[in-house]
């Protein structure tokens, strides 16, 4: 849900004068859509121990 | 040393949920910087249908450095990771290009001859588009690896 509505973010790549938030750049949606999938990821993620059954937190 | 390092990956290994959110968000950091530069300053560009990969690939090896601690240290499970990520990456991409086409193919079927129209926010749509599917596609990939990720509970 995260990565889809950050996508909105792809509107800063536009370079142009018609909004302030057109700054030509893909750094933002990168930092933006990388680091809020991969915390989600890191919380959600379920650790296993070696038999293969869910390791005690 | 090497009981120093074997600490530390005990360590990294046994983190609580929020520590291993902060842990993925600072490689993630790494990850987005080195995708929006390294083509444009050292990196070969490696384009699969006009596709740059590396992205995908940085951000699959930091999926791929979580599945291996916290999951599975096979590497098969791994390699999935990588290519499902990489796979996300190239979908979403062609999809917000494709819906970004297709969005300028009907605004000039609908302006005066001769006008070339534009409307904002047609990026920020098109981005929505591919993030549905890139998202899609790696929840897909890593449910694969870890059957409890799609788990809202978890």
């Amino acid at each position: 849900m995260p990565g889809t509505a950050l996508g909105v973010l792809l509107e800063l790549l536009a370079k142009d004068d018609k909004l302030a938030l057109h700054l030509g750049t893909l750094l933002p949606l990168f930092l933006a859509w990388q680091v809020t999938v991969a915390a989600i990821i890191g919380y959600c993620i379920v650790p296993r121990s070696g038999d293969g059954k869910l390791a005690p937190h | 040393m090497t009981s120093f390092v074997g600490a530390a990956l005990m360590g990294l290994s046994n983190a609580s949920a929020s520590n291993r959110a902060i842990i993925l968000a600072a490689l993630a950091i790494v990850s987005a910087t080195l995708s929006n530069f390294a083509p444009t300053l050292w990196a070969p560009p490696l384009v699969f249908v006009n596709t740059p990969l590396l992205p995908g690939i940085y951000f699959g090896m930091v999926l791929g450095l979580a599945i291996w601690f916290w999951v599975s240290r096979s590497a098969l499970k791994i390699l999935t990771v990588i290519l499902s990520t990489v796979i996300a990456w190239a979908a979403a991409k062609i999809t917000a290009e494709h819906a970004f086409e297709a969005i300028q193919h009907m605004l000039e079927e609908i302006a005066a001859p001769g006008k070339t129209p534009t409307i904002n926010f047609v990026l920020a749509v098109s981005g929505v588009l591919g993030g549905l599917v890139g998202s899609t596609i790696l929840t897909f990939g890593l449910s694969l690896v870890c059957k409890e990720f799609g788990a809202f509970e978890n």
